[in-house]
């Protein structure tokens, strides 16, 4: 029990963060914004599946990168089952950002730029899934999806990073045209945001370790020496 | 309205949590199992 203990303990943790994030993301006191009101508690639930997917997708990128210097195959795995955990998390996003959208504004999409940002860089990402099925001898498809994922990634930084802050006038929270802005972000809701953001990525991680020892096993399945 | 319709909704998000927690670990195990016994076979 011990020795589980002693190789788990952060898994615990992650889950840990994420029951305080539940518990207390209900509980606290929060700030009276007109429009938003309570929903303003998805902060917890929606925006931390954001930062989950861009964290995974990073991990990813750095993989990739290491793939290519050293030409280990095992990075080349852990480059993609990264980002097949952060497609989860960045679909979890727009599903619930869907969902939040179609009760405060009383639609699921606008034409948006951070939306349609998160969508793109989404449809990337997906397009890197994609091409890996293209090709079919491992070392080749490991070096050409490293180099597209270094691409995906510089075009998640343009598309979530740079273009939503050159628009005006967004009806998305911390945007210009809605009553809340990141530096308002309340100290309380910082509490719980934070631990909330830790405990996602470290079940993003234990996640992708996961799935990358069954992509391990179905290897040596399918490859019986 | 009152708070313990709140209480509720965090016993149910909870709930929900901690099986998915149970599971992953379950799946976890089981998988790491599979590795072993894999390693072990190519040795």
């Amino acid at each position: 029990m011990n020795e589980f203990f002693k190789n788990n303990w952060w898994k615990l943790l992650g889950v840990a963060l994420i029951l305080y994030s539940i518990i207390a993301g209900f509980l606290i006191h929060i700030p009276e914004l007109p429009i938003i009101r309570e929903s303003i508690r998805n902060l917890f639930f929606h925006v931390v599946m954001w930062f989950s997917m861009m964290v995974m997708f990073g991990t990813s990128l750095a993989r990739s990168l290491r793939y290519l210097s050293t030409f280990d195959i095992k990075h080349d795995v852990y480059a993609i089952q990264s980002v097949n955990v952060g497609l989860f998390f960045g679909i979890m996003g727009i599903t619930t950002g869907m969902e939040w959208a179609n009760f405060t504004w009383g639609t699921p999409w606008t034409n948006d730029p951070q939306l349609n940002g998160a969508a793109i860089t989404i449809l990337a990402y997906f397009a890197y899934v994609v091409l890996r099925r293209s090709i079919d001898e491992e070392n080749k498809r490991a070096r050409i999806a490293a180099v597209y994922n270094v691409f995906a990634f510089v075009m998640l930084i343009v598309f979530i990073g740079i273009l939503p802050r050159l628009a005006q006038g967004s009806l998305h929270p911390g945007k210009g045209g809605s009553p809340m802005t990141v530096t308002n972000l309340d100290f309380t809701m910082r509490l719980v945001f934070y631990p909330a953001i830790a405990g996602w990525i470290i079940v993003g991680y234990w996640l992708t370790g996961i799935r990358v020892k069954m992509a391990n096993i179905r290897q040596h399945l399918d490859n019986p020496e | 309205m009152e708070e313990s319709k709140l209480f509720v909704v965090i016993t149910v998000l909870s709930t929900v949590l901690i099986g998915l927690a149970v599971y992953l670990f379950w799946l976890d195990r089981r998988v790491t199992k599979m590795e072993k016994e894999i390693n072990n076979n190519k040795n």
